[in-house]
């Protein structure tokens, strides 16, 4: 069984390599694990006992107001401040550029008095044009859904449940635009509690805010039907109610991220492949275990079936997972459970047969029934980036160029004259201040370039050693070329850190900003990734998790995926 | 609740924006937003020198690196300027000092700036000015063997602290904001349809 195993035994088996695993094909086509954020936050609140009220509902029958949700752990208790605004239908758009939306929101730093609720009312519903404080960990704001919120409503204030088959396809009564934390708009530093145990890991403030914010959808929906019907109006069952999760899109803001933070995406990564690794070195399971993998594998299957997608780039890929979740669940029909190394047999067998899409969905299942053995790993995923690394400036140019030929060979193949390998810029508008992509070729806009292309960097730093000495000093030669200083810091930084750099062009013609999207939420633990176009999509967080009433009782690891009809 | 103050991270993050719309490459612009986040963790006005560094910067002078602090100081952090030695002048000679912390890794340094001295180690720094007489345009700088007991040093450990950018440093941070502005692109038609990618309706 799981809980015998060491991590003694794993040595025969290597981690997967950098140059395989970071490849944007594959990150976007990563599904949230156990070690998936959301997952770690409530199996944590979960194990501590946090508790939960709802101290404010003051909504109007307009669904106009404010609404506060406590979070009450073992040391301090957080308060998610939600005021609910009346949205005409054409002022609701997700995009960066709106400026008004359904509801508003802001985490506050313990409980909230009245005055911070007039203080946050009058900043919190202008979001990016307001200012919260450093009593205030995040910043966020969420649309209706109006193809299920009004449908929803309308049930219940008949007195009936909704439909299930509505709702799946959707997932959500709102979704969440945008979700800022770390010191943004005038929040708290991360370094002000990134010490607190209850928010080791990664966007662990963000992730409690939206977990409440996912509460408060509810209570919306409840008491917009009662205002409607107060004599027939019901509320949701519960197993039909946790089948409502937050939604949310996210656009290009996010895609630099994964660029811009290479430490924490390698500490992200190494946690997960370190899972896989691990479990992979497991010498022998029993039937149980077996069992219990199986029956996950099932439950993936009915989830990539209630997957719906317009968009041709995932729908060809969600339909590969489902015939590969089909065969998956044929080839264990007669796995040989005796076997030598059985969860290495089946990754192998995984990596001749399967899609990526359909690969990376099977390292989540692998994982998920060892939680005794890789959930410690959880406390691994996060690195303080706010102390600068600084440059080694005693390297010489020989060992230098040793580093760029070791870790950048993937960029040495590329051909940078080619314009589609340099046919995109990352920038910034004018605006709203907000990372987009544009073509160099077509826009007057390379002279606002984002250093975001490390790939196409190194090689031209490397150019540029050319005619310099093997005994130089990068000193010296940063002394004469401040313009590759930027990337000699990164290539020293990503040295040693397998899963730091992404090896892929990521300003080619052919590239798929939603890779880049897709990786970190996968991370954050969302599910249905839904891209509305190669630059933004729809995600869904919290379908199937217990509510904060719930969680004492229920299993928020075992909901994740839907149950076996 | 500390009004209209502004978070480390926020600031860092404007002042990179900021060197860069200047004219910095991008990682002397790094350096710089690390310089002045350094200095505020320690309670000095870095952000009030960069300030004013940056619209020297951004103005067409020549031989603009062998006074920018930035430039310099970059140099002393990756070696490529050996300690001791004299600089010559220097403009807003505060922001030296975490480049020259960042070389205090095994030695002590003190920074003359004119008559006055400025002790640095790897923590941090001291001095018996009061902070804003360390706002000093441009000097004549020299970086001699520092001596500093072990109480000093740990008395640098000590006051580096969380900090937050008070209010009090909004002209620095409109400032920041206009040359920041210079690193934004203008919409065209073009941006405004594909940049973020229109795609399907995101109102349903």
């Amino acid at each position: 069984m799981a809980k015998t195993v060491t991590a003694n035994n794993q040595t025969h088996i290597p981690l997967r390599a950098g140059n395989d695993v970071m490849r944007l094909a594959r990150m976007g086509s990563f599904h949230q694990s156990r070690l998936s954020f959301m997952r770690v936050l409530l199996r944590r609140l979960k194990s501590e006992n946090w508790t939960f009220t709802r101290p404010v509902w003051d909504i109007d029958a307009n669904g106009v107001g404010v609404a506060t949700y406590s979070a009450i752990g073992p040391q301090r208790t957080y308060t998610l401040v939600a005021f609910a605004h009346d949205l005409p239908d054409e002022l609701r758009s997700d995009r960066v550029i709106a400026e008004a939306w359904d509801a508003t929101f802001s985490l506050h730093d313990g409980d909230v008095s009245k005055a911070d609720i007039e203080r946050l009312k009058q900043n919190v519903p202008l979001q990016e044009a307001g200012r919260i404080s450093d009593d205030e960990l995040v910043l966020s704001r969420a649309n209706k859904s109006v193809r299920l919120f009004d449908y929803v409503r309308d049930c219940l204030a008949a007195g009936t449940q909704p439909d299930l088959a509505k709702i799946e396809p959707i997932g959500y009564l709102m979704r969440t635009s945008a979700v800022y934390g770390s010191g943004k708009f005038g929040a708290a530093d991360r370094h002000a509690w990134a010490d607190r145990p209850e928010f080791a890991g990664s966007f662990q403030p963000e992730l409690l805010a939206v977990w409440l914010i996912r509460a408060f959808t509810i209570d919306m929906v409840e008491h917009m039907a009662k205002i409607q019907q107060p004599d027939t109006a019901v509320t949701l069952a519960p197993d039909i109610r946790r089948r409502f999760g937050v939604g949310n899109s996210t656009g290009l803001g996010m895609a630099p991220f994964l660029i811009n933070h290479p430490a924490l995406i390698h500490a992200w990564i190494n946690a997960r492949e370190t899972a896989l690794g691990r479990v992979r070195a497991i010498a022998s399971t029993d039937t149980a275990t077996l069992a219990h993998f199986i029956s996950l594998v099932k439950r993936a299957a009915i989830n990539a079936d209630a997957w719906q997608v317009e968009h041709p780039y995932q729908n060809s890929k969600t339909e590969g997972l489902r015939t590969d979740l089909s065969s998956l669940t044929a080839y264990m029909q007669t796995f040989d459970s005796a076997q030598a190394y059985p969860w290495d047999v089946i990754y192998r067998w995984g990596t001749d047969n399967l899609t990526i899409e359909g690969q990376e969905q099977l390292v989540s299942l692998l994982i998920e029934p060892f939680g005794d053995l890789v959930d410690d790993l959880a406390s691994t995923m996060s690195a303080d980036e706010t102390t600068r690394h600084i440059i080694d400036g005693t390297q010489t140019i020989a060992a230098f160029r040793e580093l760029i030929t070791t870790q950048y060979g993937w960029a040495g193949t590329l051909d940078f004259s080619q314009k589609a390998e340099q046919a995109r810029v990352w920038y910034v508008s004018q605006e709203k201040l907000e990372p987009r992509l544009g073509e160099r070729f077509e826009e007057p806009i390379a002279p606002y370039e984002q250093p975001l292309a490390p790939g196409r960097d190194v090689i031209a730093c490397y150019e540029a050693m050319k005619d310099w000495g093997d005994n130089d000093t990068l000193a010296t030669f940063l002394m004469a070329h401040p313009e590759h200083r930027h990337i000699v810091r990164r290539a020293q930084l990503i040295n040693g850190l397998d899963y730091a750099e992404i090896r892929d062009n990521t300003i080619a013609a052919n590239m798929m900003p939603i890779d880049l999207l897709r990786c970190k939420l996968s991370f954050f633990g969302a599910t249905k990734f839904d891209p509305r176009s190669d630059r933004w999509l729809r995600i869904t967080m919290y379908q199937g998790a217990p509510f904060p009433e719930e969680l004492e009782n229920l299993d928020p690891d075992d909901l994740v995926y839907p149950p076996l009809q | 609740m500390s009004d209209a103050s502004w978070s480390l991270s926020e600031t860092g993050a404007l002042a990179l924006k900021a060197a860069r719309g200047a004219g910095m490459s991008w990682g002397l612009a790094e350096e710089s937003s690390h310089a002045v986040i350094w200095l505020a963790h320690r309670s000095a006005p870095g952000i009030a020198s960069l300030c004013r560094h940056l619209t020297w910067y951004k103005a067409d002078h020549v031989n603009k690196a062998e006074q920018c602090p930035i430039a310099i100081g970059a140099a002393i952090s990756d070696g490529a300027i050996a300690l001791p030695c004299d600089l010559g002048i220097i403009r807003e000679p505060l922001l030296l000092v975490p480049f020259i912390s960042a070389s205090a890794r095994h030695n002590e340094w003190t920074l003359h700036i004119d008559e006055l001295t400025i002790d640095i180690s790897a923590s941090g720094f001291s001095s018996d000015i009061i902070n804003t007489a360390l706002l000093i345009e441009k000097a004549d700088c020299r970086i001699s063997p520092g001596t500093l007991s072990a109480e000093t040093i740990a008395k640098h450990k000590a006051k580096a602290t969380i900090g937050r950018i008070p209010a009090t440093a909004s002209a620095c941070i409109k400032t920041f904001e206009a040359f920041a502005h210079h690193t934004y692109a203008p919409p065209t038609e073009q941006s405004r349809l594909a940049g973020a990618g229109s795609g399907l309706s995101d109102n349903d």
